[in-house]
Formats: structure tokens, C-alpha cells, sequence
């Protein structure tokens, strides 16, 4: 398990690389010209050349490449040109709030999620999956804009609940998170149910029933566990996704957190502070693909790894 | 002896495209106390939908009628409730699959303990203790260490074993048996019918045993019965069925077995295939492949008619041996 876990975070590296070398490029790529950002429009040519120097973007781009790896080695990603601070700060200030943000939205998806998929699978042709299904196929096609401000507007201005926006306390969470899990709880109850589906037809489920299991105990102790891997492998992609900043939900509920950071990057060609962000979403959404892969040893005994 | 178990004309119907069709009509058993009936026949002929039909295992969709009286009492009559206190704890099931029928997620002891934490109310830890004996009695090796692992762990002969020891856990009255030894090497086949047999012998079980193997059946059953296109055929005590078939199809049955001894001879196939659920023939199901097939044949089903003491065919031959023996 150990050597299995260290042979992974190895991989984790290559792929961490591999997706530097493409950011980077992509980054350079863009026709734009972080020095001219930077000097402001009505600066002298002089001026900007001077910067570029200085930035080093006049050197060769394996050079600029080579001093890039070298300083992430360093933990150093850079300063950004717009706030003239080290991206590692920017990302460190707005880490915590967006983790917040990430792991409420979450939760929300999977509280509203998981027991509709359990009661759509055990519901399943009959007319309240039908109608389950078609709500949830509403909510998946909602736009997160949208419906993030039709809740203000509900339950943060006409009825005054919530607060409207910002950071603080948990009751700043309500909404967004209510946003979030209502537009993305229908993957799970699909998933889940098609998984579940799937699992009531085994052999060993006909054994619990010969048994004399009720109908809950059948689905909570013999169907749930095994239907749960496909879950958890999109929930642990979704929530490492998540953390790297939910824009739209950032920007609805006006959280200053790592989405919004990313978005203004992109808007101001900020290229430190791309590559940065991009690069920890890169991170995260690897060791969450790790942590669920060691989840599953948990959950079903058939899965080793040597 | 009392009888355990009464089946009376169970008819089971399924639905394809919104029509109802029977898979089983007609069949009436019965299973005394401690007593081992065979219910024989091809795949297909119904043997395993009238098994589950006694549990009220079939799906939502199937139309069951007729009677299934466990101690008097009608088992399609029961509640939900009342039908879980009887699975498992008063007839008990198992099945061809054993490497699919265990969950792959629990541990062996687990499993064997539940019903006897659902039906005698063990606590867990009472329930693994007691998983331990249930191995043990199956002969499983080093109980106390394998009651913590999991069946894929196990071997196929060892996974029936278990399923065994599951179904025996709550000392049910009656144990369903779904062709137990299908799926099994011949060696341990052997082994697994001795286990049932010893343990069915302790505690004056009885053992309805489906299977299409008439070895099986002669080494085991006190009585058989010989289904066909969901009816049953032939019905009576093993030896006088064996020495002394009356329906062409049980014959044929046996003539198309191998035999070890007496000079080498072609087998002898019962030609023609099985009627289809949608397409039953009017009259007796076996007509259009019986060698003896009369005119009323193909007009009138028999019905069931006496051939010996507790012996019934579905024959018009037998009517005709009926009137003579009058």
C-alpha cells in the first residue's frame, strides 16, 4: 500500500509536469504583452522594453522555462503583475475562503444528491422517479448565475433569510451552496441510481432477501456499498475540481476567492498568477484521483494494490 | 408424518408484451417432515420459478395463484412482515451460484450471522461466535480464522459450503436447494450433497432439491417429481419411479443418460425441442415429441392419474392402464 501510494505521488510529478510545460506555453502563446500590461498604455517603448528585460521575457523561452521550474522548485510561483505581490500569497489569502465555499457546495450536492438516487433506484419506472427525474434534469440544466440570483432575490431581498453576498458566517453558505447542490446533485442521483440499478440485480442481493432482510436493510447494508465506487470516483474528481475555484459561484455570491482570482487573471493577462492557479487545480484534482483510489480499499475488499 | 410444505395447483404468469403467459400451471406437492423431494426437468420447464415462488422471491410483475401452505398456513396470503419472519429462518434457500451469491463487500461471518441477528436476535458478537460452529459444521477448515475473510477468498466448494452454513443458520424446517451442485466439480459435488444430507439427517429437515440430474436425484430424494413445460408429469416415491417409469417422457429422460453397464448402445435423445411459454399446445404439453402420441393427445391434457401408491402420471396411456387394472 505504502510503495503503492509513493509509485503514485511519482506519477502525480510527471503529470504536474507534463501540465507546467503545456500552461507555460499556452501562456506564451497568448498575443499579448505582459510588459505593455504592466508599463500601461500610454507608456514610452524604452519603458516597456526595460520591463521586459527585467521580467527576463526578452531570453529565449527554454531559458524562461528553466528559471520557471527552478523557482517552483523554490515553492516560488512567481509575482503577479497586476497586484505586485507573489502569487503564492494571492493564492494563500484566497485558499481558505474558497475551501469554505468548495466543501459546503459539495456537501450540498451530495446531501441532495445521494438519497434521491437511492429513492429513484428503489422508485425505479415507477411514476416518482419520473417525476425525480425530470427535476433533476431541471436542475442540471440551470444556470448557476441564474438561479444564484433568483435565491438572492428570494431569500436574501423580498424575504430577508440570508445575507446577500460576501463572506462571514455559515448563513453566508446557505445560498450558494443551495445554488450549487441543486445544479449539481443530478449526476449523482443518476449515477448512483444506474449504479444501484445495476447491483439489484446480483445474485448476492437475491441471498440477503432468502434471508429475510428487509427492504432498507437490503439497500442501506447490501446494495449501498457496493453501487458506491462510481460515486466516488466522480465525487473525488468534483471536489478536487472544485477547490481549484468555482467561478460562476464566486462571482454570483461576490466571494472574493480562487476562482475570482483566476478569472481576473485571465481578463488582465496576468500570466503568474494563471499559471499558478491552473497548476493547483492541476495538483489537487491528482491527489484527490489518489486519495479515491485508496478510498476504494475501504469499501470493497477485493481491491488491493501491492 | 405431517407434510411441511403443500403446494396446490400453483400457477405462475409473467407478462410479455402486456400479455400474460403461464411458465407454471397445475403443479401440486407435497414435502413431509424431514423428508427430500427432486423436482426434475430441463432448463426452462419451471423448476426454479416455482422455487422462488415458494420464497416470493419472483419479481413485482409475476402473477402467482394457487395455495403454497407452510404449516397449514398460505404463504401467498401472508403479509411482507410475516414473510420475512419465515425467509430464512423457517425454509431456507440456496442457490447454482455460489461464487455470485455471497456480497463481495462483507465478511464471511457477517453473512452468516445475519439472519440469526435478524430472526433469533443475536448481538453481532453472539452471531460471530455462533458463525464459527455454522463453519465448522459445514467443514470448513480453521472456522475461527476464515470467519474475518471475505468470499473472494474462498473457492467455489467453499462458497456453497458457506451458503450452506447461511441457510442452515436459524435450523429452518424446510431448505430450498436450486441446483446447489451445478456449477461445482463432480468431487466436491459429491461432498456438498453428503453435507446436505448429514445435516438435513440432525435436524429432521426438509430438503426440496431442483436439479436436472437424475443421479442426484437418486442418490438423495425420497420422492420425485418430474416436471415439463411447467406441469408436472410424474410424481412418486424414487425407486418405484426409477424401476418403474410410467410417463413416455420420464423414459425418455432416462434413456438419454449414459449407462456404465450392459453392451454399448447409442443414446437415445428425445427429439424435438421444448414449446415455447407463448405457445402452448392445447392438450398435453410433451404430445408433439411423444413417441406414443395418441389423437386425444393433442386435444386434452390428462390431468394427473393414479399409477401406484403415491405414484401419479400425466398420461393418456395411464388412463387406458386405469381401466385394465380395474
Amino acid at each position: 500500500m505504502l510503495s503503492y501510494i509513493v509509485r503514485r505521488l511519482g506519477g502525480a510529478l510527471v503529470v504536474l509536469f507534463g501540465i507546467s510545460v503545456v500552461t507555460f506555453i499556452l501562456a506564451y502563446a497568448v498575443p499579448s504583452d505582459p510588459a505593455r500590461m504592466i508599463a500601461g498604455p500610454k507608456a514610452s517603448m524604452a519603458t516597456v522594453l526595460a520591463i521586459r528585460h527585467q521580467l527576463g521575457l526578452d531570453r529565449p523561452l527554454y531559458v524562461q522555462y528553466g528559471a520557471y521550474i527552478w523557482r517552483l522548485l523554490h515553492l516560488n510561483l512567481g509575482m503577479s503583475y497586476v497586484y505586485n505581490l507573489p502569487v503564492t500569497t494571492l493564492i494563500g489569502q484566497r485558499f481558505l475562503p474558497t475551501a469554505t465555499l468548495a466543501l459546503s457546495a459539495w456537501i450540498a450536492e451530495l446531501v441532495i444528491g445521494i438519497p434521491l438516487g437511492i429513492y429513484t433506484a428503489r422508485r425505479a419506472r415507477k411514476l416518482s422517479d419520473y417525476i425525480v427525474s425530470i427535476l433533476a434534469l431541471i436542475g442540471i440544466s440551470l444556470l448557476i448565475p441564474w438561479l444564484g440570483i433568483v435565491l438572492l432575490y428570494w431569500l436574501g431581498f423580498k424575504i430577508p433569510i440570508f445575507p446577500l453576498g460576501g463572506a462571514g458566517g455559515i448563513s453566508h453558505l446557505i445560498l450558494p451552496a443551495l445554488t450549487y447542490g441543486i445544479t449539481g446533485a443530478a449526476a449523482y442521483t443518476r449515477l448512483l441510481k444506474s449504479s444501484m440499478l445495476e447491483v439489484l440485480k446480483q445474485d448476492y442481493v437475491r441471498t440477503a432477501r432468502a434471508k429475510g432482510a428487509t427492504e432498507s436493510r437490503v439497500i442501506n447494508r447490501h446494495v449501498l456499498r457496493n453501487a458506491l465506487i462510481p460515486v466516488i470516483t466522480y465525487g473525488g474528481i468534483d471536489i478536487g475540481y472544485l477547490l481549484g475555484g468555482v467561478v460562476l459561484l464566486e462571482v454570483t455570491f461576490n466571494w472574493n476567492g480562487l476562482g475570482i482570482l483566476a478569472y481576473n487573471a485571465i481578463s488582465e493577462s496576468d500570466i503568474p498568477v494563471i499559471m499558478g492557479t491552473v497548476l493547483l487545480t492541476a495538483l489537487l484534482v491528482v491527489l484527490f484521483n489518489l486519495l479515491v483510489d485508496i478510498v476504494y480499499v475501504f469499501v470493497d475488499p477485493r481491491i488491493r494494490y501491492g | 408424518m405431517s407434510n411441511v410444505l403443500e403446494v396446490k395447483d400453483l400457477e405462475i404468469q409473467f407478462e410479455i408484451d402486456e400479455k400474460y403467459y403461464s411458465a407454471v400451471k397445475d403443479v401440486s406437492f407435497y414435502i413431509r417432515e424431514g423428508e427430500t423431494l427432486g423436482l426434475v426437468g430441463e432448463s426452462g420447464c419451471g423448476k426454479s420459478v416455482t422455487s422462488l415462488s415458494i420464497m416470493r422471491l419472483l419479481q413485482d410483475t409475476a402473477k402467482v395463484s394457487g395455495a403454497i401452505l407452510y404449516n397449514g398456513e398460505n404463504l401467498l396470503e401472508l403479509g411482507p412482515a410475516k414473510m420475512r419472519g419465515i425467509r430464512g429462518n423457517e425454509i431456507s434457500m440456496i442457490f447454482q451460484e455460489p461464487m455470485t451469491s455471497l456480497n463481495p463487500v462483507h465478511r464471511i461471518g457477517r453473512q452468516i450471522g445475519e439472519s440469526l441477528m435478524l430472526h433469533k436476535g443475536l448481538s453481532a458478537s453472539e452471531a460471530r461466535l455462533e458463525a464459527i460452529e455454522l463453519l465448522r459444521k459445514v467443514g470448513i477448515p480453521r472456522p475461527d480464522e476464515v470467519v474475518d475473510d471475505y468470499p473472494h477468498q474462498f473457492s467455489g466448494g467453499m462458497r456453497q459450503r458457506v451458503m450452506i452454513a447461511i441457510a442452515m443458520a436459524c435450523q429452518p424446517k424446510l431448505l430450498i436447494a436450486d441446483e446447489p451442485t451445478t456449477a461445482l466439480d463432480v468431487t466436491i459435488q459429491a461432498q456438498i450433497l453428503d453435507l446436505m444430507r448429514k445435516l438435513a439427517a440432525e435436524n429432521n429437515m426438509a430438503i426440496l432439491l431442483i436439479t436436472h440430474d437424475l443421479g442426484v436425484v437418486a442418490e438423495m430424494c425420497d420422492r420425485v417429481a418430474v416436471m415439463y413445460a411447467g406441469k408436472i408429469m410424474e410424481q412418486g416415491p424414487v425407486r418405484e419411479v426409477f424401476r418403474n417409469p410410467q410417463n413416455p417422457y420420464t423414459i425418455g429422460l432416462m434413456n438419454s443418460i449414459p449407462k456404465l453397464e450392459g453392451p454399448r448402445m447409442r443414446l437415445q435423445p428425445i427429439e424435438g425441442n421444448v414449446p415455447s411459454v407463448r405457445n402452448m399446445p392445447q392438450g398435453c404439453r410433451f404430445a408433439a415429441r411423444c413417441p406414443y402420441v395418441m389423437d386425444i393427445c393433442r386435444e386434452q391434457d390428462p390431468g394427473l392419474l393414479g399409477a401406484g401408491p403415491e405414484h401419479i402420471s400425466r398420461c393418456w396411456l395411464q388412463a387406458d392402464r386405469e381401466v385394465q387394472t380395474q
